[in-house]
């Protein structure tokens, strides 16, 4: 007996087809959208007479196309390219920020130390002066500009830290409700593809903000897992949550003490950034700004300006306790054990260096002010509130740290009546100190076989100079390294010596530096460096040279030095540095870039690869269609035939 | 690549080789554009290393060019201004030989007048500026280096004042090349250097070996304070004696030889040193005496012994002076007396064995005076303002002519020196130059576009960009819908 049954099940089967391949065909280009595949099954057939005939077909299930290796590949190279590509963004901004624009500070710093070069040629120059203080600062603002700029991006990346730690955890409730659905689906035997594809897609999406790896078994459950923690995907998501830990941030799963590792995807990109790439080249910009500070403003303090000496300073560094060693007050400051000079100058002209040893490993700021404050004529002290170190002279006297030598050299040793005093000006490489001994005895200038004989402070004899027959009363003659003497009439015995310092050197301590006594700059790193405003507002204040004279460039070839000194890690000057600042950047980002094409290439490839296995061919899907179509028609033929053999049947009664 | 090749790996494929070829074709878009071949150092970043490298470099040179240029300018003004001293001296050198020979006085004087003329020549060179700056005033460069006073200092030397310092003010090329610019007016302008003082007079003092201290010249004075005689003669002392005799010695230096004509002291002759005999009374209290050398004592020969005929010894005292008489030395007839000018406290050592007589002597201290003290003192001995006789005269010239010729050795030494920093910048100059040109070349090899090649590349990114988009439209046009009916 002929029946409906087969052209029917045939009509039915073909059109659930026809209606999957229009939903493949309506997803084509729907992200994470795998094609689907029904598969069809014969029906069991019905036995008639020794015959099994079939009884039609049926859908058997509808497969979703996808490979395995191929998905867990692609969600790996998904959270790398994520993770390098961030790190390039941020990188390029960090390459922005240190070298575009006309405020880049290796030309900054270039053009500054410069101008010590060309303010030499005519140092009393105001133009050229003004030109100087202008190219500090603006080495000085570049630098705080791009440190700012940094500070910026750092705050910007911890900003944008929140949001995509916000998206991951959406992500991850999004998820928990979809591996719901599906185990609920799956309980009942409902088709769950679509489920599938939006796990998948989110999965991609998780794995893009913060590295995870998954795991499928052959069931199709999926194991997720970030380091070594496994994510719930029940009821209850995990979430990520940020700390802060000290200046470093960490990433948190859930309730863990742990920090999570950061290793791929963006996050991982940003939390790098903030706790490693900002701060270590903030780190380099401050080692370049608080040694080009400290270097710069110990020649300067060494120096005296066409201003003068000083009869008060007050240092710009302060410290939180000055009862502590220096070393612990100032744990940045370069600073070491030596000796420290204070030259003083009466109303007469007269310069007396006075020095004192200083070991900041147990000197306090207090003793050291305590110790300057015994000096004669020079009162020192800590500023209460401020903590900052303030010197004064006495009334009618200036001091300053130009070293130099005693004009007046104590005469107690000298048993004569000839007064000796000294002028010039010390060439000398390093301090010293010289002892005069006169050998003969008599009238000076007159006497026979009178000489001062000179030595140095190993008792090496540098010089012997007649004093006596032949020598004009009253003018100079060579003591060692610039130094004259000059012995008034009167009479010198045998076995008279006296001595002086020779100070090169003034400050063997870094303490001038660190304590921003009369610098150039003020502050004590990138962000809070800037060319001091007494300098600013009397450009005579710049120390070009270490008598006052306002054509006395000596301190200015001390600046250049400074320039071309190697003294920043590494062997290298500031401006090789600053280069190097750039070109460590350049390296990071160029090797990031080859890294970005390689992953950005093995991305495609699995991308062409799931494409080839998930994707949506619409040519393909148009002869499925005509296949599923020709099919339908045939069974609704089939479903007429049987109408018109049951109705030739029907004519017989 | 997947055997199963769906739209999606065409579109991806599309844009993914459009945005390489976009990049590219950008890149050089940029380079051609810019001239630069990057900017950035992630493009290059060893080449960035050495374009950093070579831009400091040529900051660093440009800086050594500038100081070089404005030093070498301001050396040739200042060779330029030794140049015309150095001339002056010479001028004035020969003014000094036409002197010599001038006996006439108007002629003397106006070479005098020209010698003058040269002063203020010379003190407008010392007070030359270049650039806001004093020349020859060492590192004090902002003001005058010299004060010339229109009076003189108590030793009749012009009064300059040098104002400057003794350090001479350096350009700085690079952290190891020092050039000398402002140099100082001593060394310049300053004394030679001392040498054997000079005493012209006829009191018989001498000067002795020992260093003096006193600079320029001055006049020693030796004056009169007292004169007693050997007793037993009766002769006294005249009225006026004191501050008038002209006799100095020790003991029995001079002599009196006093003839009593009469035998009882009323009347006789008596003379000085064997000069001629003046007749004396017991009446005369102020009787002046003169020797042969003009010498005078005055005496009192109102208590002659009677009957006294022969010498009397005679002790006559007096003091040394240079400032004046503002302080006084008294003369103890010996080899080395030092006479101390109270203003300066500097001094002269006098032989004064020999003193026999009062007045006025001339020092003389060569080689301590700078040029315009010496040209001043030129002009002055011209004027014979020391009323020198002929020989004097002409000896003061020479030592004039000697002092010019030792200013002029000066002043050609400072401008060797000048000469010798100019010829060496001008080697750094051109080395500068040279550096500089090589290091622009260098950068421009660098970072300068290599045109040719970017334009190859140019057009090869166009030319692939084309081909992925004719590509990808051929692809994407081709569609089982066009076959289906």
């Amino acid at each position: 007996m002929p029946n409906f049954e087969i052209g029917l099940s045939a009509l039915r089967t073909n059109q659930f087809a026809l209606q999957s391949v229009s939903n493949n065909i309506a997803n084509a280009n729907t992200d994470g959208y795998h094609r689907r595949r029904v598969i069809q099954q014969s029906k069991l057939p019905n036995q008639l007479g020794g015959y099994r005939i079939g009884s039609g077909v049926r859908v058997a299930r509808i497969d979703r196309m996808r490979d395995q290796v191929t998905e867990q590949s692609l969600t790996k190279a998904i959270a790398d390219t994520n993770q390098v590509e961030q790190t390039l963004t941020i990188q390029r901004q960090v390459e922005a920020a240190l070298l575009i624009g006309d405020n880049a500070i290796g030309k900054q710093l270039d053009e500054y130390f410069a101008e010590f070069t060309s303010l030499s040629a005519s140092p009393n120059e105001p133009a050229r002066r003004t030109a100087l203080i202008e190219a500090g600062s603006q080495f000085a603002g570049a630098l705080r500009d791009v440190t700012g700029e940094l500070d910026n991006l750092r705050r910007s990346i911890r900003t944008q830290i929140g949001h995509e730690l916000e998206q991951f955890n959406q992500n991850m409730l999004e998820l928990s409700a979809v591996s719901t659905q599906i185990s609920s689906h799956a309980a009942q035997g409902f088709d769950h593809n679509v489920e599938l594809d939006k796990r998948d897609s989110l999965i991609n999406e998780i794995a893009s903000i913060y590295g995870i790896a998954r795991n499928e078994s052959f069931n199709g459950d999926i194991n997720i897992t970030i380091s070594n923690h496994s994510i719930q995907q029940g009821n209850q998501p995990n979430a990520l949550s940020v700390r802060e830990n000290g200046d470093q941030l960490e990433i948190i799963l859930d309730d863990s003490d742990a920090a999570l590792p950061t290793d791929t995807g963006r996050l991982s990109a940003l939390v790098d950034a903030y706790n490693r790439l900002i701060p270590e080249y903030e780190a380099s910009l401050n080692e370049l700004a608080s040694s080009v500070i400290h270097q710069v403003n110990q020649v300067h303090a060494t120096g005296i300006s066409t201003a003068g000496s000083f009869q008060n300073l007050v240092g710009t560094q302060s410290v939180d306790d000055s009862s502590i060693p220096l070393a612990q007050a100032l744990p940045n400051a370069p600073l070491t054990a030596g000796d420290f000079s204070v030259t003083l100058t009466d109303a007469n002209g007269d310069r007396t260096v006075e020095t004192i040893s200083i070991n900041p490993a147990t000197d306090s700021l207090d003793d050291i002010a305590a110790r300057l404050n015994a000096i004669p004529d020079l009162n020192a002290s800590v500023r209460a509130g401020t903590n900052e170190l303030q010197i004064a002279a006495a009334p009618g006297v200036q001091f300053d740290f130009a070293g130099g030598f005693d004009s007046l050299p104590d005469q107690a040793g000298v048993t004569g009546t000839s007064v000796a005093s000294l002028s010039g000006f010390y060439t000398g490489e390093s301090n010293n100190e010289y002892e005069v001994r006169i050998s003969g005895s008599g009238q000076v200038g007159s006497a026979a076989n009178l000489f001062a004989e000179v030595y140095d402070e190993d008792g090496v004899l540098l010089n012997r100079v007649n004093v006596g027959d032949g020598y004009e009363v009253g003018s100079e003659v060579e003591l060692a390294n610039g130094i004259q003497m000059t012995f008034e009439s009167g009479t010198l015995i045998a076995g008279d010596s006296f001595t002086t310092p020779a100070i090169e050197t003034p400050d063997e301590t870094g303490l001038l530096g660190s304590l921003g006594l009369a610098g150039f700059f003020t502050g004590n790193s990138a962000d809070t460096i800037a060319v001091d405003e007494s300098i600013i507002d009397d450009p005579n204040r710049i120390a070009t040279g270490r008598t006052g004279a306002p054509s006395d460039a000596t301190n200015l070839s001390r600046f250049i030095a400074v320039g071309e000194a190697s003294t920043m890690p590494g062997g290298q000057t500031f401006s090789q540095f600053t280069s190097e600042l750039g070109t460590s950047i350049g390296f990071e980002i160029n090797t990031n870039l080859a890294l970005n094409d390689t992953l950005t290439n093995v991305r495609l490839r699995l991308e062409q690869e799931r494409s080839g296995k998930s994707g949506v061919d619409l040519n393909e899907e148009l002869v499925y269609l005509q296949e599923y179509q020709k099919a339908y028609e045939a069974a609704a033929r089939v479903i007429q035939v049987t109408d018109e053999l049951l109705t030739e049947l029907l004519n017989i009664i | 690549m997947a055997s199963r090749v769906t739209s999606q790996i065409f579109a991806r494929n599309a844009i993914h080789f459009n945005s390489i070829h976009g990049s590219a074709l950008a890149r050089a878009q940029r380079q051609i554009s810019s001239g630069i071949r990057f900017e950035l150092p992630s493009e290059q970043p060893i080449e960035y290393r050495q374009v950093r490298s070579l831009e400091t470099r040529f900051t660093q040179l440009e800086a050594d060019k500038g100081v070089l240029d404005l030093t070498t300018a301001t050396l040739n003004a200042s060779v330029s201004q030794l140049q015309d001293a150095s001339e002056l001296v010479t001028i004035a050198k020969g003014l000094v030989q036409q002197g010599i020979q001038a006996f006439d006085l108007d002629e003397r004087e106006a070479i005098a007048t020209e010698i003058d003329a040269l002063l203020k020549q010379a003190e407008s060179i010392g007070l030359a500026q270049f650039n806001g700056n004093y020349l020859f005033g060492g590192t004090r460069s902002d003001q005058p280096p010299f004060e010339f006073a229109k009076s003189r200092q108590e030793n009749g030397v012009l009064e300059v004042a040098y104002l400057g310092t003794s350090q001479r003010s350096q350009s700085h090329v690079g952290d190891s090349i020092s050039i000398d610019t402002y140099y100082t007016g001593l060394e310049v302008f300053g004394a030679t250097g001392r040498e054997s003082s000079v005493l012209v007079g006829g009191t018989g003092s001498r000067i002795t070996s020992a260093t003096d201290t006193v600079v320029g010249r001055a006049t020693l004075q030796v004056r009169h304070t007292g004169t007693s005689y050997a007793a037993g003669s009766g002769v006294q002392v005249g009225v006026n004696s004191i501050g008038n005799d002209t006799i100095l010695g020790p003991t029995g230096s001079n002599q009196l030889q006093i003839n009593d004509t009469s035998g009882t002291g009323a009347s006789g002759t008596v003379s000085l040193n064997g000069g001629p005999e003046v007749t004396f009374t017991s009446g005369d209290t102020n009787l002046e005496v003169t020797d042969r050398d003009g010498r005078v004592v005055f005496l009192d020969t109102t208590a002659i012994t009677a009957g006294f005929n022969g010498t009397v010894d005679i002790t006559a005292t007096g003091t040394l002076s240079i400032d004046g008489g503002a302080s006084t030395l008294p003369i103890d007839f010996s080899t080395s007396q030092q006479v101390v000018d109270s203003v300066s406290g500097r001094f002269v050592s006098i032989d004064s064995s020999e003193v026999r007589q009062t007045g006025d002597d001339s020092l003389e201290f060569p080689g301590t005076s700078n040029l315009f003290q010496v040209l001043k003192a030129t002009a002055d001995d011209l004027r014979n303002e020391r009323d020198f006789t002929t020989t004097e005269y002409g000896a003061a010239l020479s030592r004039r002519y000697n002092e010019l010729d030792n200013a002029a050795s000066k002043l050609f030494d400072m401008m060797g020196q000048q000469a010798t920093s100019l010829r060496t910048m001008q080697t750094m100059e051109e080395r500068v130059d040279d550096l500089m040109l090589s290091v622009e070349t260098r950068l421009s090899d660098i970072q300068a576009t290599d045109f040719p090649e970017a334009v190859v590349q140019l057009t090869n990114s166009q030319n692939l960009l084309q081909y992925t988009y004719a590509v990808t439209a051929q692809l994407t046009s081709l569609n089982l819908l066009q076959f289906l009916s």
